[in-house]
């Protein structure tokens, strides 16, 4: 069961982080009674999702036509509340209203999931409905007198479990009428929201408080009887009302005279032609200039009052077209709105393209990096780069309660403008700039890469010592691993001693114990037991050498020498033959994997030119230089050809001996030359390595 | 224990452990994602309706949304490759711009996502994940032809205006008008012919129609923008004699100018039964059964006849015949 536990402790422990950590770091619920009169903060806290929002004298205004345009604040979880606010619907074909219970909302029409209540001044009626990626419609009442454009009226909507009911009142008749709605599925919590369709719309005095049904009964004590719909006749009288009498204009007796020019046709005009040509589009930039645009092009009208304009708006103007260098202007305009409508979809070209000037005037949409966002508040000028071009981001001021968000360098970003590539307002720095409609005209697409220098420069030295510490610990591992095999040989060295060694030594007590108390005479017994003690004796000399080889640091440069000569003497004791052993340099302790193979490769080319060189002396050097250690056994003898193929194993174990290490083996002999051995080991890495391991410094290393 | 034991007993507790967290969620519709060409034209409300309709009888869940504005290629592309993201069981699609939403729908259709394309088709041809639910453009084009010529009693100019050369179904539909005219009434000349514009402009392209072509007999508005163009030019620049005209589309302005009497009929493509079939057909892809590659859907024909049939106006109306 242990194991079992041990992971239910181990999830468990991790649920309850996860949670602390949910709960630490959750967003700041928005609390209830919550009021907004849009005076200081703007719409600080509210998200759009289309339409051109903005405040202004304490309350806010979208003067877009779009259909379906939302502004959103609150909470996902409000569930029980009541909304109160005052609205005003701007236009004459479409309505105007609040949203509540809001949840999974998406640019579109009626891309939500929750209810709306608003004023319809088609057919002058308060509706109630249900939207979830699609509208249906519940409940309408007609208010009494209709709705008026530019009226305000007072539009309260309470939610209590599934029943959604809503009221409007007139402000100045005190005209009242009512809807409700309920049913189950029902959306049971969301935020709130402001929406227009098809008309710009106005709201004030937003406040939300939360509901019971004392406060649903109190919105129905006024109820009136709901009206049995047809849904035939409904849509037919929609259809014919507001079809024939609202969305197509009537012919105007007061219209210009004189035929409507494309707008793009008047690039190529006469430039000496002063006389006045009319032109008709869609106003698409208000600010700092009116920009009209038809399918052909966009042209500047300048000395125009925005607010008489919203975007979308169809407008004719009659005036004197002027181009300078790439922008089209009409000057002395007159215009006329011929109707409203939705705000044009923007073009989308490359910045390329955008500087060549042919969509000067236009609205157009392009993608970039942030190049620069000016200042160090969140700003109305975005530099924005494309790689060949750069251009500016302008929001044109009083345009919107917000500014744009501070947005890094390197950000990937969309935006959505009109090109102006007028001099005097791209100031000659970018060959273009676009002038956004609204604070939401640039969307974030990618944050900036994480690779950026200044990035690179923190995490660069924090690279740094990770890797350091990666290398300690390798070198510690190590260490951990050679301090354990050192433990191992010591024990095995100490156990041959204590027992091999010193049986090795009792026999050869006991052996010439017997030689002494042998009798004269028995000469033949005593050579016997002569051999024996010698071959006793070799034994112990390799048992002791086995047993220093396993010890750390036990030999130096001058062990191995010695033991050398001492091998070489014992093999040539009784010939004439002359050794020198010499050590060089300054010596020092050596590990044992060097030490043993020095001393291998020493005895096997000590024993090759003693048994094969036929020489008279034979040299044994042993030299400690700056970071190598070189053993050279040489004799004058025969020799012979060191290129040929030469049998036998002691050559090729010599070299084993030195790959093994690292070393580098070199055989130089030539026939009646003598021949000369040299094992060269570098002690580079493992001086550094014994440092460490002594001293336990890791800058040693 | 031996260890391999006990590594066998957690592995079983965490698998317990996320079954008993993973049981405690109920399982969620499927969604089909339908994305018309623009939300408010009476003709993709009317497709709502049917996939509202069908998802109601298959207890499936509809994602409806679409730009705002006929011709906004760029939100619809955003829009699909926002649905791949969201990874729906379906799209129906009705495309904007067929060359444009091709890559977007490709790459849907590499990720193995059932796509039916409604209205009007596309260039990409059918495959065991895609299937069009069309209108009958053919048909179309042979009813306007033969409502104008037996209007005309065979003779006469026309005009033709709303042509869209980069959409498929209106290109269709015109060269089915133009043979049958030219068969069957080969004494009827087509005088003028113009290319659609936005709904604005659509009014100058029609005043200049009528103004260069003053004895015009009849007029075949191939989208409701040209008919309405028609309409407002009319109103501005009254012409001296009554002109046949028939339009193309659902919309509800065209009910209201069938109503006043300007137009003398409008085709409309069944959106409800292929809003209804494509959702459908989605199922079925999902299901691995076979669905028809391509489907041609008869139109409507709405004349001063019988715009107030209830059967009629159930379809074109975007009112239910039973509650959803």
């Amino acid at each position: 069961m242990r194991p079992l536990l041990s992971v239910v402790l181990l999830v468990s422990v991790f649920c309850v982080l996860a949670a602390a950590l949910t709960h630490a770091f959750r967003p700041v619920e928005l609390a209830l009674p919550y009021t907004d009169r849009f005076s200081i903060d703007g719409l600080k806290g509210w998200q759009s999702l289309g339409g051109s929002w903005f405040t202004e004298s304490g309350t806010v205004v979208n003067d877009s036509e779009e259909r379906g345009a939302k502004l959103l604040f609150g909470a996902d979880t409000w569930s029980d509340y009541a909304l109160s606010a005052d609205v005003q619907v701007l236009g004459a074909d479409g309505d105007a209203g609040v949203i509540v219970r809001s949840t999974d909302e998406q640019l579109g029409t009626n891309a939500y999931s929750g209810y709306y209540a608003g004023l319809r001044t088609l057919d002058g009626r308060l509706v109630l409905g249900r939207a979830d990626y699609g509208w249906l419609e519940s409940q309408t009442a007609a208010f009494p007198g209709g709705i008026q454009v530019g009226h305000w009226y007072r539009v309260e909507v309470v939610a209590v479990g599934c029943t959604v009911s809503a009221a409007a009142v007139d402000l100045a008749s005190g005209a009242r009428s009512t809807v409700s709605m309920q049913g189950q599925p029902c959306v049971q919590h969301g935020r709130v929201g402001l929406r227009s369709y098809g008309t710009a719309g106005r709201w004030r005095a937003i406040a939300i408080k939360p509901a019971n049904a004392a406060t649903l009964a109190a919105l129905h004590a006024t109820q009136q009887p709901r009206e049995t719909i047809d849904p035939y006749q409904s849509w037919l009288s929609v259809v014919t009302a507001a079809k024939l009498s609202q969305s197509f204009p009537a012919a105007d007796a007061s219209a210009t005279p004189g035929t409507v020019r494309p707008i793009g046709s008047l690039r190529y005009a006469d430039s000496t032609d002063r006389a006045p040509r009319t032109i008709r589009g869609v106003v698409i930039l208000r600010r700092p200039m009116l920009v009209v645009q038809d399918a052909t092009g966009g042209i500047a009208i300048p000395a125009q009052d925005p607010v008489r304009f919203a975007p979308g708006d169809e407008v004719e103007a009659t005036g004197v077209p002027m181009v300078s260098d790439f922008s089209l202007v009409l000057e002395k305009a007159t215009i006329k709105i011929l109707g409203h409508g939705n705000p044009l979809p923007p073009k989308s070209v490359s910045a390329s393209e955008a500087a060549t000037g042919v969509y000067d005037a236009q609205y157009i949409e392009l993608t970039g990096l942030v190049a620069k966002n000016q200042g160090d508040q969140p700003s109305r000028d975005l530099l924005i780069d494309t790689g060949s071009q750069s251009f500016r981001a302008v929001l044109p001021e009083k345009e919107s309660g917000r500014r744009l968000l501070h947005l890094p360098r390197n950000a990937l970003v969309q935006v959505r403008g009109i090109e102006v590539v007028d001099p005097h307002l791209t100031r000659n720095e970018t060959p273009f700039v676009l002038f956004l409609p609204s604070f939401d005209s640039v969307e974030l697409l990618a944050d900036p890469p994480w690779w950026s220098l200044e990035n690179m420069v923190w995490t660069a030295p924090i690279l740094l010592v990770l890797l350091l510490l990666a290398q300690l610990g390798r070198v510690r591992l190590r260490h951990l691993r050679l301090h354990a095999a050192m433990q191992e040989r010591q024990r095995l060295g100490r156990e041959i001693h204590d027992t091999l060694a010193q049986s090795f030594a009792g026999v050869g007590y006991q052996l010439q114990a017997v030689r002494s108390s042998l009798a004269a005479g028995s000469a033949s017994v005593s050579e016997h037991i002569d051999l024996a003690v010698d071959m006793v004796r070799h034994s112990h000399q390799e048992a002791r050498r086995s047993i220093a080889s396993m010890q750390a640091e036990l030999l130096d440069g001058n062990d191995i020498a010695c033991m050398l000569e001492e091998r070489a003497r014992h093999m040539v004791k009784g010939t004439p033959l002359r050794i020198a052993a010499v050590t060089k340099g300054e010596p020092r302790p050596l590990p044992p994997r060097i030490v043993d193979a020095l001393n291998r490769v020493g005895q096997e080319a000590v024993a090759n030119a003693i048994q094969h060189a036929g020489t008279d002396t034979l040299r044994i050097e042993v030299i400690f230089q700056d970071r190598e250690v070189l053993l050279v056994v040489e004799d004058d003898g025969r020799g012979f050809d060191a290129a040929a193929n030469l049998p036998g194993f002691g050559l090729l174990s010599m070299r084993k001996r030195a790959d093994a290490i690292g070393a580098q083996l070199v055989l130089i002999s030539r026939p009646g030359q003598g021949t000369r051995v040299e094992l060269r080991a570098s002690l580079r890495r493992r001086r550094r390595l014994e440092r460490f391991l002594r001293t336990g410094e890791p800058h040693l290393l | 224990m031996p260890r391999t034991k006990r590594c066998f007993l957690c592995v079983r507790g965490l698998a317990l452990l996320l079954c008993c967290l993973g049981c405690g969620r109920h399982p969620q519709p499927l969604t089909i994602a339908v994305v018309p060409e623009s939300a408010p034209e009476q003709i993709w409300l009317d497709e709502h309706a049917g996939t509202l309709r069908a998802a109601s009888h298959h207890g499936v869940r509809i994602y409806w949304n679409a730009p705002d504005r006929e011709g906004d290629v760029q939100r619809q592309i955003s829009l699909v490759e926002q649905v791949g993201d969201q990874k729906d069981a379906g799209l129906v699609l009705a495309p904007a711009q067929e060359l444009a939403l091709m890559l977007p729908v490709r790459r849907l259709l590499d990720r193995h996502m059932p796509v039916v394309i409604i209205s009007s088709p596309m260039t990409l041809p059918p495959r065991p994940n895609l299937a069009y639910i069309l209108n009958d453009e053919d048909q179309t084009g042979a009813i306007a032809a033969r409502a104008i010529g037996s209007s005309l009693h065979g003779k006469g100019s026309i005009a033709l205006l709303g042509i869209n050369p980069f959409q498929s179904g209106v290109t269709l539909r015109l060269r089915a008008f133009e043979a049958y005219l030219h068969r069957e009434y080969p004494a009827i000349r087509i005088t003028d012919r113009r290319v659609a514009s936005d709904s604005f402009s659509s009014e100058q392209t029609a005043a200049e129609v009528l103004a260069a072509t003053p004895r015009i007999d009849a007029a075949l508005a191939l989208d409701p923008s040209s008919a309405i163009g028609l309409y407002q030019a009319e109103q501005q620049q009254p012409t001296r004699h009554r002109i046949t005209i028939i339009a193309c589309g659902q919309d509800a302005s065209l009910f209201a100018l069938l109503k006043s009497g300007f137009i003398d009929a409008y085709i409309a493509q069944d959106s409800y039964t292929m809003g209804y079939q494509a959702v459908d057909a989605i199922l079925r892809m999902r299901q691995g059964l076979p669905v028809p590659a391509r489907v041609a859907l008869g139109p409507i024909v709405i004349t001063a006849a019988n715009m107030h049939d209830p059967a009629i106006l159930a379809r074109i109306a975007n009112i239910p015949d039973e509650p959803l």
